[in-house]
């Protein structure tokens, strides 16, 4: 069956007892779900956007939001600054390379004075704390007083994080402000949104993914991607077994006591 | 004592110590040392400002990361500040200042220059409402830091709990 199909005959099914707008939006949804994570939206309990947005999305989990969601694209808000970057590393959304995560500030754009130790007071900015309003994605919006700092440091004071983008090429190639002093997190590898649509799988995370996901006898990951020992191949380890990938083989799944045999020969 | 890439602390009994430095990245990305302490035994699965960790903290427990810049921060604006922040300001602690908000936690960042060398020093208190009597806990790590001008390329240190 087809993801168009899924999502059809699903749509169907939700526009029983249901307003048009409420309808066009579940099916929006729905569709994410299917594109970014079919194997965890068919296979694992749970709905269909915390399937897309990963884990962290309510606004209670203390995150930010990301950009495209409360301002419809993948980039700073007019009026904000970019103020600084970290990394998720062997990240799947970014071909199991780095996936970097931008954060832009709101600016202290209505005083010229009263900052205090590198935050101005609420009144000072042009936006307000709350919880952004995403089909799932509904993680924090001006609220957080955090600075990662690696760019425009010219700015010694700025508002908090009014959102955040979301990239796979490094943030001091697409900002010049930017430095190239890394910053890790890798527990937000897997924060996402509806509106991201440019992230790409790697092959090995498709494999995964194509089988059913962690709905699948693989089950969840219980490490990142990472390159072989031999500077190569890529692997990545699952409660279930393990998928290997070489661009001369391509994605292939070892299990059981094949698997254990492979991982003693090194 | 514990000393690496420059950085040294004498931490107080019960917190747990560790001086990491990730390899850099492969595209030009440069990894600096990372400093974190905690009144809680540090996972080992912990992003730079303490995400993993963070997490763990009761209400009592306190968080220290140390973030190192690269040389060409030095000068600016945003790390004009002269030497590490001794003592730290009460008032500047806010539940607002955290990298993630977490329910009643509070928390200090502020960029610093010390001995040539850039800095971003993160503190989280276990408890907002306990920071009168949390704070005094953070700076006695923070009074037995110390950063030396150039950073000895030494191997990563870690500390358990004293």
């Amino acid at each position: 069956m087809t993801t168009t199909t899924l999502v059809e005959r699903s749509a169907k099914l939700l526009s029983r007892a249901s307003t048009r707008r409420g309808f066009l939006a579940r099916v929006a949804v729905l569709g994410s779900a299917l594109s970014v994570a079919p194997g965890k939206f068919l296979f694992e309990p749970g709905t269909a956007y915390a399937a897309v947005c990963g884990s962290g999305s309510a606004c209670a989990t203390g995150w930010t939001a990301f950009c495209c969601t409360t301002n419809g694209v993948n980039a700073c808000p007019t009026g904000s600054l970019v103020g600084g970057w970290w990394k998720a590393d062997n990240n799947g959304f970014c071909g199991g390379g780095a996936r970097y995560y931008i954060d832009c500030q709101a600016t202290c754009s209505r005083c010229s004075s009263g900052c205090a130790d590198h935050f101005c007071d609420s009144g000072c900015l042009t936006c307000s704390a709350h919880c952004a309003t995403g089909s799932c994605d509904n993680r924090r919006v001006c609220w957080n007083n955090f600075r990662y700092g690696q760019c425009h440091q010219e700015v010694s004071c700025t508002g908090p994080v009014q959102c955040r983008v979301v990239s796979c090429t490094p943030p001091w190639q697409v900002d010049p402000s930017c430095t190239t002093a890394s910053a890790t997190d890798n527990r937000t590898g897997d924060h996402s949104a509806p509106c991201l649509t440019s992230q790409y799988w790697s092959p090995l995370t498709q494999k995964w993914e194509d089988i059913g996901g962690a709905g699948s006898y693989l089950g969840t990951a219980v490490e990142p991607e990472y390159v072989n020992p031999d500077g190569v191949g890529r692997r990545r380890v699952f409660r279930g077994g393990s998928i290997y990938w070489t661009s001369g083989t391509g994605p292939h799944i070892v299990t059981g006591l094949i698997r254990d045999r492979w991982a003693q020969l090194g | 004592m514990m000393r690496a890439y420059g950085l040294s602390v004498a931490p107080p009994r019960g917190w747990d110590v560790r001086i990491s430095r990730r390899p850099s990245g492969p595209h030009g990305d440069r990894s600096r040392p990372v400093l974190h302490a905690c009144t809680r035994t540090l996972p080992e699965d912990r992003g730079d400002y303490g995400s993993g960790a963070v997490e763990l903290l009761g209400a009592d427990d306190v968080f220290v990361s140390l973030l190192e810049f690269g040389p060409e921060s030095v000068g600016t604006a945003l790390f004009a500040r002269q030497g590490l922040p001794r003592p730290l300001p009460l008032n500047s602690f806010s539940p607002t200042r955290l990298q993630r908000t977490l329910p009643g936690q509070s928390g200090l960042q502020i960029f610093f220059t010390d001995n040539g060398r850039a800095f971003c020093l993160y503190v989280v208190l276990g408890a907002h409402s306990r920071r009168v009597s949390l704070l005094p806990k953070a700076e006695q790590l923070v009074t037995s830091l110390a950063i030396a001008s150039e950073p000895a390329d030494t191997a990563a240190v870690t500390g358990g709990p004293r």
